[in-house]
């Protein structure tokens, strides 16, 4: 016996001996549970599916009815209504800041009677299984900070993200799949994305999502090279595993029971992955559901159609990204094209889990960073297209599922869809009401670091309650 | 961009300085080591290169693999357990030959033509493993 393992054996008490039994409990642990022994309180909602629209799409010509802007469009932002507040760097420039009206028809859907701009057919048909947060707020004006703000909670990069929280506090539902998957439109363009948007910050670092890359190779290398088959691979990991276990049992590091159970994820991995992108069961009428693009793999429809398959297998939170919403110009058309490639799919997504059952407890949130200007950016001309700046003063979301009330519209912009009049939700809220449907009060999650303990909302939020179910 | 490789082992996004490069821990880098055809290639050249200098005894070609992977002789049990995955892909091997052969081509390098390719492709496939070794990829 060397000296080494003499001194980890008895130097370390008990340690050596009970090892074995603690190796297979920390696997066991490292799988299926979280930081949270018990939840707070009764979930709703187990997982979540997060819609995320980078770029700030225009609530002013999707969600947000504004007949007093359609009034004045040419005229000047009045100075009562910008009260001072500071305008962007892009358009704080401009001599003239006309108002501008939406150019799209809006009505209302549903029984609950939603607002819905013509360029959301399919979101208007499901309105009434959704809740429209209508004056989210953020200190965001840019999308660096802004979207980051909006993943974890700080607009300085550096801290977990949403999913990363989860994953931490309730721990997995399956080992087949990691738990936290993002998924992000192939072929767009706009404002790019980093990896710390889903990244673990300052928590243990599995915690991370697994990014999906976008296209039919959704994680490379997940086939086994020529030559060598599941089985005699599992001959030679089950050897790989006995070795570890040696090696651990002489130098206790957690890391090494941490790679014995990826190896086995990634095991399981090489089997559902390929099950889980395989629509060939997949019936017609669903493909049809999500639309045209439903099987151009790496497509938003495809991703919905994806994240659906991904939460019927037990992840937990699946992230979807589609950028190109930032339309400081052309947005007449600009809209008009993410809201093809959006609204079916994100539609479908929500109707397809009410026709499984899954809808009471999956959490689907759609929505962006901030919202855009009331004001033109650029030089209005009538009949022209124009472009809106970005304004984080008020904003649309919504949210589907997951314990959320249903058919209903929650806050309030003033008439110039400008300033907040009633209810405003800012994001700190909205993680908050996040978290409290997975049943996490959001103020005792925590994890102390650097000496002080943070959590998702940091020193703020509140529970929305009166959008919960 | 740069190698999808590279980003599965945290490479620095170069968007905030990085003082101190990130060390995860995740499925994708088993992924990686395991099927990548970079490791995979190397994983049978490297058989080859400890089957000739160990005259084809498979028990002292496994242990020197393992030296070279990661820089230490395999202990009584170990070598034990290296010897028993040998046989076992051996076998498996054996009744599988022309998994053998498809395992001998992946990669550039020409296949040897002086060594058993049972025996090659049963060391290649244990070295396979030794290189998504916790002890091979990580300096304690």
């Amino acid at each position: 016996m060397n000296r080494r393992t003499w001194l980890n054996t008895f130097g370390m008490g008990l340690g050596g001996i009970a090892c074995n039994e603690l190796l297979y409990n920390d696997v066991q642990a490292a799988n299926g549970t979280g930081s949270l022994q018990n939840l707070h309180h009764e979930p709703k909602a187990k997982r979540v599916i997060y819609l995320f629209q980078a770029g700030g799409p225009s609530q002013l010509d999707l969600f947000d009815d504004k007949p007093k802007l359609v009034k004045h469009t040419g005229q000047q932002l009045p100075e009562s209504v910008r009260d001072g507040q500071r305008l962007t760097g892009m358009s704080g420039n401009q001599s003239s800041i006309p108002l501008v009206g939406s150019p799209f028809k809006f009505s209302q859907h549903g029984e609950s009677g939603a607002t819905i701009s013509e360029l959301l057919p399919h979101t208007s048909a499901v309105s009434d299984q959704l809740c429209f947060v209508k004056a989210m707020y953020t200190e965001s004006i840019n999308h660096g900070p802004g979207v980051c703000f909006m993943q974890s909670g700080s607009q300085i990069p550096g801290r977990p993200s949403i999913g990363a929280w989860l994953d931490y506090g309730l721990g997995s539902i399956t080992d087949e799949l990691p738990s936290f998957v993002v998924l992000i439109t192939k072929k767009k363009g706009g404002q790019p994305l980093q990896s710390h948007l889903w990244g673990s910050g300052f928590l243990p670092s599995r915690h991370q999502a697994v990014r999906f890359r976008s296209g039919s190779d959704p994680v490379l290398y997940i086939n086994n090279p020529p030559g060598i088959s599941s089985d005699n691979r599992r001959l030679m990991l089950d050897g790989l595993r006995r070795l570890h276990e040696h090696q651990f049992s002489g130098t206790p590091d957690n890391e090494i029971t941490e790679r014995i159970a990826h190896y086995e994820m990634a095991y399981k991995m090489q089997a559902s992955v390929p099950d889980v992108t395989d629509l060939s069961n997949e019936p017609k009428h669903v493909l049809d559901r999500y639309g045209p693009d439903a099987t151009d793999a790496g497509s938003f429809a495809a991703n919905c159609l994806l994240a659906r398959r991904l939460a019927e297998r037990g992840v937990r939170f699946i992230q979807l990204y589609h950028q190109g919403w930032d339309h400081h110009g052309g947005l007449r058309k600009g809209l008009k094209k993410q809201c093809q490639e959006t609204d079916q799919p994100a539609a479908a997504l929500v109707q397809d889990l009410a026709d499984r059952g899954m809808l009471d407890d999956t959490l689907v949130i759609w929505g962006g960073e901030f919202g855009r200007t009331n004001y033109c950016q650029g030089l209005y001309r009538a009949g022209a297209d124009f472009g809106r700046d970005h304004h984080p003063r008020c904003f649309t979301s919504w949210m589907a599922g997951g314990g959320i009330r249903p058919g209903i519209s929650w806050g309030k912009t003033c008439e110039y869809g400008y300033n907040i009049q009633e209810e405003g939700v800012h994001i700190h809220d909205f993680h908050a009401t996040l978290l409290h449907l997975l049943g996490i009060d959001h103020e005792r999650l925590t994890y102390k670091f650097q000496g002080r303990r943070y959590r998702l909302t940091d020193v703020h939020g509140h529970v929305v309650k009166e959008i919960l179910a | 961009g740069p190698a999808p490789v590279l980003e599965a082992f945290d490479l620095p996004n170069r968007v905030v300085c990085t003082a101190k490069r990130d060390t995860t821990n995740t499925p994708l880098h088993a992924l990686v080591l395991l099927n990548g055809t970079q490791f995979v290639e190397a994983s049978r050249v490297l058989a080859e290169n400890v089957l000739r200098p160990n005259s084809n005894n498979l028990s002292a070609a496994i242990n020197h693999a393992f030296f070279i992977l990661t820089s230490r002789h395999p202990d009584e049990d170990e070598q034990k357990i290296l010897i028993q995955m040998v046989n076992d892909q051996h076998s498996w091997y054996e009744s599988h030959p022309e998994n053998a052969k498809e395992l001998l081509c992946v990669g550039q390098k020409s296949k040897s033509t002086d060594l058993n390719e049972t025996d090659v492709a049963a060391l290649a496939t244990v070295i396979n493993g030794l290189f998504a070794h916790d002890e091979s990829v990580v300096k304690r």
